[in-house]
């Protein structure tokens, strides 16, 4: 059983790999800078960090509503059968296609999974101030995760724990499942 | 290099003006979230341009920098060089983008047809103040113009703001014509 598993992350890193070399691509530098502009823009219209987070977690969320239809496009994908089989997808092909990075995942039962960023493309260059340091920058990934998520059906929860912004060794999002929402059909008749 | 998906950047951008603007723009919102879009593009054009001329000799004159602009700087961050470059040699270049990448997935609804044009010269605006930065990083000031000409396709007007030189008096304009 333990070897299943293992055989289907392997083809899962596959996946993410041919699907990443598969896009169109820009540098990484033009996204991690444009992201840090609009950070600060957002905390200057605000000024509040409080709020920025909130607006932050919002443009993921409806980028990440954009963005699942473009992996399920791209990526050649089976129905995921359990959550942590859904935490492996989102970390092994979701991440690695987008941001071209490498993702752990940490900690999945049923209902609830880590995600464990070693590289961040977001953070690159970044560096909290002291009257920002409860920003979380790299809440926009949260609400790409639930943005993403609800558009299959999964209502989640998803929250920044650990950044490498805040001295941490890796950023850790935990990702909670609360509901699978059932698909409702109306009759346009009616 | 690293790289990002292109597809993430377009939904990023996407998503920026969107909380600038509400379902149904003005005329007046969109040129306000247009000068936003701008001071965005230019905090990371005049980033970017230092990044990628670390290792370069130093430019000779403007025409130089306005190619480097044409050519390396575009290809780093788009992927392809600009398609036409025109000048007339009187510190004004037109740079023509036939196939600009964050145009190239907008396509306008039924309902917004009438705005589509200002709202394409909204999302042009990022990419103005990517070259009005860069130059600014590179040393020369000037100001930046969009022109949608096509979806697509868009067309970069750069004034160099020169040095104010000693103006000679200008000739009276004939005014029998007023």
């Amino acid at each position: 059983m333990a070897s299943e598993a293992e055989r289907k992350k392997v083809a899962l890193r596959r996946l993410g790999d041919a699907t990443f070399s598969k896009v169109d691509k820009v540098s990484a530098e033009l996204f991690s800078l444009t992201y840090g502009a609009v950070v600060t823009q957002l905390l200057k219209d605000y000024e509040d960090v409080a709020a920025a987070n909130v607006q932050l977690e919002k443009m993921g969320y409806n980028m990440g509503v954009r963005m699942v239809d473009e992996l399920l496009a791209k990526a050649s994908l089976a129905q995921c059968a359990s959550f942590s089989e859904t935490a492996e997808v989102v970390a092994k092909v979701g991440f690695k296609m987008f941001l071209g990075v490498n993702v752990e995942v940490a900690a999945a039962t049923s209902s609830e999974f880590r995600l464990l960023l070693s590289e961040n493309p977001l953070a690159e260059f970044v560096e909290l101030p002291e009257e920002c340091s409860k920003l979380e920058y790299s809440g926009l990934l949260c609400g790409v995760l639930r943005g993403a998520l609800e558009m299959v059906q999964m209502r989640v929860e998803c929250s920044l724990l650990r950044d490498t912004l805040w001295g941490d060794e890796v950023t850790e999002i935990r990702v909670l499942l609360k509901e699978r929402l059932v698909e409702e059909f109306v009759d346009d008749d009616e | 290099m690293s790289k990002v998906a292109e597809s993430c950047f377009s939904f990023l951008h996407m998503e920026v003006v969107n909380t600038l603007l509400s379902p149904t723009p003005t005329a007046e919102e969109l040129q306000h979230a247009g000068r936003r879009l701008e001071v965005i593009g230019y905090q990371v054009g005049e980033r970017l341009a230092e990044r990628y001329t670390k290792d370069r000799p130093r430019f000779a004159d403007t025409l130089e920098i306005i190619k480097f602009i044409c050519k390396d700087f575009w290809y780093e961050i788009y992927g392809k060089q600009i398609d036409k470059l025109q000048t007339n040699n009187r510190g004004v270049y037109m740079l023509q983008d036939n196939r600009h990448r964050l145009l190239v997935r907008c396509s306008p609804a039924a309902e917004r047809q009438s705005t589509a044009k200002q709202m394409g010269a909204t999302y042009g605006k990022f990419p103005c103040g990517l070259i009005r930065g860069a130059l600014c990083g590179l040393g020369v000031s000037s100001s930046v113009g969009v022109e949608m000409t096509d979806v697509s396709a868009c067309q970069f007007t750069v004034r160099i703001q020169m040095p104010q030189p000693p103006q000679p008096p200008t000739p009276q304009q004939d005014t029998s014509r007023e």
